[in-house]
């Protein structure tokens, strides 16, 4: 299985070349086109049988997630899919290699192969507040993931320590540690519109984006006309 | 080649390069700068009743703008209004490239543009029931919200619809679901148009819906009163 891009960097395609019978696992909604041999099957992230799947419902419906994703398999014949995320901004694939988990903030899941296991964890309170959704996804196993930033993607090799405000993170591999903390003062806090920082220490790649889609959506939403609810 | 298409594929834009006489036709406010030399004329092409059909039908705009360079070569540049890109297509006379509603921005003069009943089944699946045909000979550009990923089909390939822009009329299509009644329903994806024969399709990398639905959240709130 190989992930290739295309068009970038605003509105990058990905495309994912797949062997025959070879899988591939996608957000739910992220399939732009597809070979007609290509057959699509709808999973619920929160374990198998109908136990795992009424527990997704539910996660989905009262926490506004998405806990399905679709696994695409390529039947008897090399096969061809594309994957786009809902809002403009360019793709990276990261290879895992086992021993090093990758973390991803929720929204820059695309896709990743089936040797690779995706596991969505709960992040803490303070990442409810930090205007970032409060999952994370633990990636971990061998093979290609692919993630989508908002904006352009930058990659950094932290060596030491790294301060990131927490809206424009991607991704980070899990040898680095962090701390969700303030700017500054108490005043900052409230005033400098920074609100809150990632602070990551320890040595790892970090991949950001050079845009914040909060800010983005503050921006733009406010000069549309009001909605009724 | 007489055009350019700059900047592709995040902000494209046309560089038309026209000889003396020479024109091309483009949707109402496309124009972006031209050549003093180079004359506009507004028209409904084809008639008023015939534009008014393909402006309520296919979304395209009533009137439309003619250039041509007077006394001399001139130029003129075209964009649409939203980010994203543009392709040309070559159309052989008689043959067509189908459209889909507001992705059309310009034709060389000699292209006719029709709308064609795409069936309910285009309704149903936000694809629209009707797309717009532009028949050869000459060239159409086509532009859409987001990059253009051109694929041509050999055999059978399915596309999301909100993302279909363009396909050449080799092709034929239906609108069909991918994977089990779970997948309607929980796997976001919806329904795909399922092409078949040989030809050129392009596919839009993001949907604008995409984009609307996200900041439909950041929306102020009306107060009520």
């Amino acid at each position: 299985m190989q992930f290739r891009k295309e068009l970038g960097p605003a509105y990058t395609l990905c495309i994912c070349h797949l062997d025959p019978n070879e899988q591939v696992m996608a957000e739910s909604g992220a399939m732009v086109t597809q070979d007609a041999h290509v057959q699509m099957q709808t999973s619920a992230t929160q374990g198998k049988g109908v136990g795992g799947f009424l527990k997704a419902i539910g996660r989905s419906m009262f926490l506004g997630e998405s806990f399905f994703r679709n696994t695409f398999t390529a039947v008897n014949a090399p096969g061809e899919v594309s994957f786009a995320p809902a809002l403009p901004g360019d793709i990276v694939t990261y290879e895992l290699v086992p021993g090093k988990d990758l973390i991803i903030q929720q929204t820059s899941y695309l896709a990743s192969t089936t040797s690779v296991e995706i596991q969505t964890k709960w992040g803490g309170f303070k990442s409810m507040f930090s205007g970032e959704g409060a999952f994370w996804i633990r990636a971990y196993g061998q093979g290609p993931v692919a993630l989508t930033a908002f904006g352009g993607i930058k990659e950094v090799d932290v060596d030491g320590a790294f301060v990131i405000d927490t809206g424009h993170i991607v991704a980070f591999e899990s040898t680095l540690s962090y701390q969700v903390k303030r700017v500054g003062s108490w005043f900052s806090t409230f005033f400098s519109a920074e609100g809150l920082v990632c602070r990551f220490s320890g040595k790892g790649k970090l991949f950001m984006q050079t845009r914040n889609p909060l800010e983005f959506g503050r921006n733009v939403g406010s000069k549309l006309p009001p909605r009724s609810n | 080649m007489p055009y350019e298409i700059k900047s592709s594929p995040d902000f494209a834009i046309i560089d038309y390069q026209l000889a003396d006489g020479e024109s091309v036709v483009a949707e109402a406010g496309a124009m972006v700068c031209m050549s003093p030399g180079v004359q506009m004329k507004t028209e409904a092409r084809g008639g008023l009743l015939a534009a008014a059909k393909r402006k309520l039908l296919g979304g395209e705009s009533i009137f439309q703008n003619t250039f041509t360079a007077t006394g001399g070569p001139g130029r003129v540049m075209l964009a649409p209004g939203a980010p994203g890109d543009i392709i040309a297509f070559p159309l052989e006379p008689g043959r067509s490239l189908f459209v889909q509603s507001s992705a059309y921005l310009a034709a060389t003069p000699d292209v006719t543009l029709d709308t064609k009943w795409g069936g309910a089944k285009g309704f149903f699946s936000g694809m629209g029931m009707f797309l717009l045909k532009a028949t050869g000979p000459g060239t159409v550009f086509v532009c859409s919200y987001g990059g253009i990923f051109q694929k041509q089909c050999v055999g059978e390939y399915l596309v999301d619809t909100d993302h279909i822009v363009a396909f050449a009329d080799s092709v034929q299509y239906g609108i069909t679901k991918v994977g089990g009644i779970k997948s309607l329903f929980f796997g976001g994806e919806g329904l795909v148009a399922r092409f078949s024969g040989q030809g050129m399709i392009y596919v839009q990398t993001r949907g604008p819906g995409g984009l609307a639905s996200f900041l439909h959240a950041y929306r102020p709130v009306k107060s009520s009163n």
